[in-house]
């Protein structure tokens, strides 16, 4: 059994580099480009802290599902349930991104016109940006933590195999525990360099997220549209 | 406007790429899979190779086949394995180990994940293993 926990961990460190900074990288740094220009992230704790914390969320997450996986004794079932609502956390997560592009850009307007015509962002909208604190970014982790992803799939058919909870929490916390190094190196970079970034360079990375943001949103909708 | 651009490649890089590997896997496409078994022989050993029930989907519990024939004979003394990989993109461990039937016919149950990205091409890597011998043959398919 320890094997697979090893594997598992293997699994999301090589993937985390390989996989994960192409697929959830936009997002990582959408966040991290946020944070350098709405908070003080001139201070190395305040680029590491909010990394903490969203990928501390992400692996609740996997671990929850994780869990369940093992319980059930099925990836199909399971996955069949969670495919509407990993669908609509990927639009989710793109609207996010265009929210923080706006953000980035100062026009808080679009925020308040998102939360007015969006009841289903509304709450994740409210806890990420109506909080000023860097708590907020664990929940954004527990959202994001069910992103569509072919390589955390994989994880989830070792969870089902292992046919218990327990077992298949501690394959899930492994492989995300694997992907950590790759995903914080990433956005504590982002966060450093976009700190550092004049006016006119953050209002390009601005619109960069916006553009990021709107691809999240329609891969979303084609996944929804090819279930 | 680096940052645009060092973003926006953080984006396309990787979806770029997967573009042309995907083009690339698109020619290398050798197994017609919902068409019916395709075959391949290797160092004289046939490997026959299906997956049931078509047409074959992604995220659905899928049943993996194999027959063996060496010199005309079934193969009955066989450990196999499938590794399936995504040409170009690293999707992790995802093996199926197939259990010994009749007639040199070994059959398991996995599943072929679904990419967000859209890739559909997947490689499946036939590890045969026989006293003194490994022999691995890949097939290159398309799923729904």
């Amino acid at each position: 059994m320890e094997t697979g926990y090893a594997l598992a961990l293997a699994t999301g460190f090589i993937g985390g580099f390989g996989h994960c900074i192409g697929m959830c990288g936009p997002l990582v740094a959408s966040s991290a480009l946020h944070t350098a220009a709405i908070d003080d992230a001139s201070r190395a704790s305040a680029r590491i802290i909010p990394q903490i914390l969203y990928n501390a969320g992400r692996l609740t997450t996997y671990g929850i599902v994780g869990a369940v996986m093992g319980l059930a004794g099925s990836f199909v079932n399971v996955a069949s349930r969670l495919a509407g609502i990993q669908n609509s956390v990927m639009m989710i997560a793109g609207i996010i991104m265009v929210v923080m592009g706006l953000g980035i850009l100062g026009l808080a307007g679009g925020t308040r016109w998102l939360e007015r015509h969006n009841k289903l962002v509304l709450g994740v909208a409210k806890t990420v940006f109506s909080s000023r604190s860097t708590g907020r970014y664990y929940p954004l982790g527990l959202v994001l933590g069910l992103l569509p992803c072919g390589l955390s799939y994989t994880a989830f058919i070792a969870a089902a195999g292992t046919g218990t909870p327990l077992a298949g929490l501690l394959t899930m916390v492994s492989f995300g525990v694997g992907t950590v190094p790759a995903l914080a190196l990433f956005g504590v970079a982002v966060a450093y360099f976009g700190s550092r970034m004049r006016a006119r360079m953050q209002r390009a990375g601005g619109v960069a997220v916006i553009v990021m943001g709107l691809y999240y949103v329609l891969k979303g909708i084609q996944l929804y549209v090819e279930m | 406007m680096l940052l645009t651009a060092v973003l926006a490649t953080t984006l396309l890089f990787g979806a770029g790429q997967r573009a042309v590997a995907s083009e690339r896997e698109l020619n290398r496409i050798d197994c017609r899979v919902n068409s019916g078994p395709c075959l391949k022989t290797a160092e004289g050993l046939s490997v026959a190779f299906d997956i049931s029930p078509k047409p074959v989907k992604v995220m659905h519990d899928l049943i993996f086949t194999v027959t063996l024939i060496d010199n005309g004979k079934p193969v009955t003394d066989a450990s196999v394995m499938i590794d399936l990989t995504m040409p170009g993109m690293y999707m992790g461990k995802n093996a199926v180990r197939l259990k010994r039937g009749q007639k040199g016919t070994y059959t398991g149950s996995g599943v072929i994940v679904r990419c967000p990205t859209g890739e559909k091409i997947w490689q499946a890597s036939i590890v045969v293993r026989r006293v003194n011998r490994t022999s691995v043959v890949s097939y290159t398919f398309e799923v729904s």
